[in-house]
C-alpha cells in the first residue's frame, strides 16, 4: 500500500508546489496605473492596471490646484486621454478605473511648456516683479532680436518635445510604477513569519512564567 | 477587491473598520496558540494571491483565496486577513490604510459565512461532495465580497445593480479559478493532512 500512497502523495505535492511557485510570477496585477505628460500644448494621459493592460473607458478629471474641475473625459480602448493644457498651473489628475480603483498624477507647472505663468489661476500668488516664474533668457534678448527669434524657437520647442517624447513618457512611467518586486513579496512574507514568531514567543515567555 | 483610498465616504469606511475590529475581537478570543503557525501560513497565501493575476474579464482581477482561508480558519480569516491586507498596502499600495477596515470585512467577512456554509460538505466522507463543497466555497467566498464591493460603492452614488452587476461579471473568472483551486487544496489535504478538515477540529 505504502508504494501507491507514496506516488499519489509525490504527484499532489508536485502539482501544489507548482502553482504556488509558478503562481507569483505570471504578472503583477491589480494596482493602477496613471500617468501624464505634456507635448506641446496638449497633455497626454495613460492609464493601465498592472501587468500592462489598458484601462479603457475610464473616467478621468483634472482639478486646479484650487480644486476647480478643469477637464473631464474617459480614456479609449487604448487607455489613453489626452487634453488642450486648460492653465499652467499644477494640474492634478485623477482617474477612475470603477469598482474602487483609483489613481492619481500630480503634473507640475514646471513641467509645462511655454514660458511664464499667466495669472489664469488666482490660487497661484503670482509676484508681478521679475521673479523665479520668469524665463531668464526671455528678458536678456534685446527687443528688436525678439521678433526673429520667435519663430526659431517655436521650432526648436517643437523639435525637442518630439524628440524627448518618449523620454518624458518613460520617466513619468518609471516615476509612478513601482508594483511589488521579489524583495517586497518575501519581506511581506517575512513580516507574517515574524509576527507569528513574536506572538509565540510572547506566549511561550507568559507560560513559563506561569510554571515558575 | 481592494478599494483604494479616497473613495469612500467616512460612514462606509467607519462601519467597515467597526465590523473588522469586531470579527478580529471575536477571533482574538477564542485565539490558541496551535493555531498560529495556520493562521500565519494562510495568511502568507492571501498575501501572496493578489499578485496573481487573472487575465480575463473587462477589468483587472487577481485571485484573493479568501474561501480557501474562510474554509480552514473560520473566525481566524479575520486575523489572518487584517495582517495580509496590512502588508499589501504597505508594501504594494494595494487598498489603503484608511481602506483597511472597509476591505477586511469584504474578504473576511465572506470567509467566515462559507466555512459555516460548507465546512460540514467539505469534511463529508463522499468524494464527490468534498469537492463540490469546497469548490462552492471557493466560488461563493468571491461572490458574496463583490456584493460587499457594489454594497461600499451604492454609497459613493453608483447604482448597486448596476455596479454590482460589473464587479460580480469582473470576478466571475475568479469565482471559478477560486473554486478550482479551493478544491484541489482540499484534495491535497485529504490525502496529506486530513485532520485538518475534520468536521470536529478544535476552532
Amino acid at each position: 500500500m505504502c508504494a501507491r500512497q507514496y506516488i499519489l502523495r509525490a504527484v499532489w505535492g508536485g502539482l501544489f508546489s507548482g502553482i504556488i511557485l509558478l503562481a507569483p510570477g505570471t504578472a503583477f496585477s491589480h494596482q493602477v496605473y496613471l500617468f501624464a505628460w505634456v507635448e506641446g500644448d496638449t497633455v497626454y494621459t495613460e492609464s493601465y492596471f498592472g501587468g500592462k493592460r489598458k484601462v479603457a473607458g475610464g473616467e478621468i478629471r483634472v482639478y486646479s490646484p484650487s480644486g476647480k474641475e478643469l477637464v473631464t473625459g474617459r480614456t479609449d480602448d487604448e487607455g489613453m486621454f489626452s487634453f488642450p493644457v486648460p492653465q499652467r498651473t499644477d494640474l492634478r489628475i485623477v482617474l477612475d478605473a470603477s469598482m474602487g480603483h483609483r489613481a492619481e498624477f500630480l503634473l507640475k507647472a514646471d513641467e509645462i511648456p511655454g514660458g511664464p505663468t499667466p495669472a489664469d489661476e488666482k490660487a497661484i500668488p503670482s509676484g508681478n516683479s521679475g521673479d523665479s516664474g520668469k524665463d531668464p533668457g526671455e528678458a536678456v534678448v534685446p527687443d528688436g532680436a525678439s521678433v526673429d527669434m520667435e519663430p526659431m524657437r517655436a521650432m526648436v520647442e517643437k523639435v525637442l518635445a518630439e524628440r524627448l517624447q518618449p523620454i518624458s513618457r518613460s520617466l513619468a512611467r518609471l516615476e509612478h510604477e513601482q508594483g511589488p518586486g521579489l524583495t517586497e513579496i518575501l519581506g511581506g512574507l517575512g513580516y507574517i513569519f515574524g509576527l507569528m514568531g513574536i506572538y509565540l514567543y510572547a506566549r511561550s515567555r507568559y507560560r513559563g512564567k506561569d510554571r515558575a | 477587491m481592494h478599494i483604494s483610498e479616497g473613495i469612500l465616504a467616512w460612514p462606509v469606511l467607519t462601519s467597515g473598520a467597526v465590523i473588522a475590529a469586531a470579527g478580529t475581537g471575536v477571533a482574538l478570543r477564542a485565539l490558541s496558540e496551535e493555531r498560529i503557525p495556520q493562521i500565519a501560513i494562510l495568511s502568507s497565501a492571501f498575501f501572496v494571491a493578489s499578485l496573481v493575476h487573472v487575465p480575463l474579464g473587462p477589468s483587472s482581477v487577481h485571485l484573493i483565496l479568501n474561501g480557501l482561508v474562510g474554509l480552514l480558519l473560520g473566525w481566524m480569516a479575520f486575523p489572518a486577513i487584517l495582517v495580509g491586507l496590512l502588508l499589501q498596502a504597505v508594501l504594494f499600495q494595494f487598498g489603503g490604510l484608511t481602506t483597511l477596515g472597509v476591505n477586511t470585512m469584504i474578504m473576511a467577512a465572506p470567509a467566515v459565512v462559507c466555512h459555516y456554509l460548507f465546512r460540514a460538505g467539505v469534511a463529508s466522507g463522499n468524494r464527490t461532495v468534498s469537492w463540490t463543497c469546497s469548490f462552492l466555497c471557493g466560488a461563493v467566498a468571491v461572490f458574496l465580497g463583490s456584493l460587499l464591493v457594489a454594497l461600499s460603492l451604492v454609497f459613493t452614488g453608483e447604482a448597486f445593480l448596476g455596479v454590482a452587476r460589473l464587479v460580480v461579471f469582473a470576478h466571475l473568472p475568479v469565482m471559478v479559478i477560486e473554486g478550482l483551486i479551493t478544491a484541489f487544496c482540499v484534495a491535497f489535504l485529504r490525502q496529506v493532512k486530513p485532520e485538518i478538515l475534520e468536521v470536529g477540529h478544535v476552532r
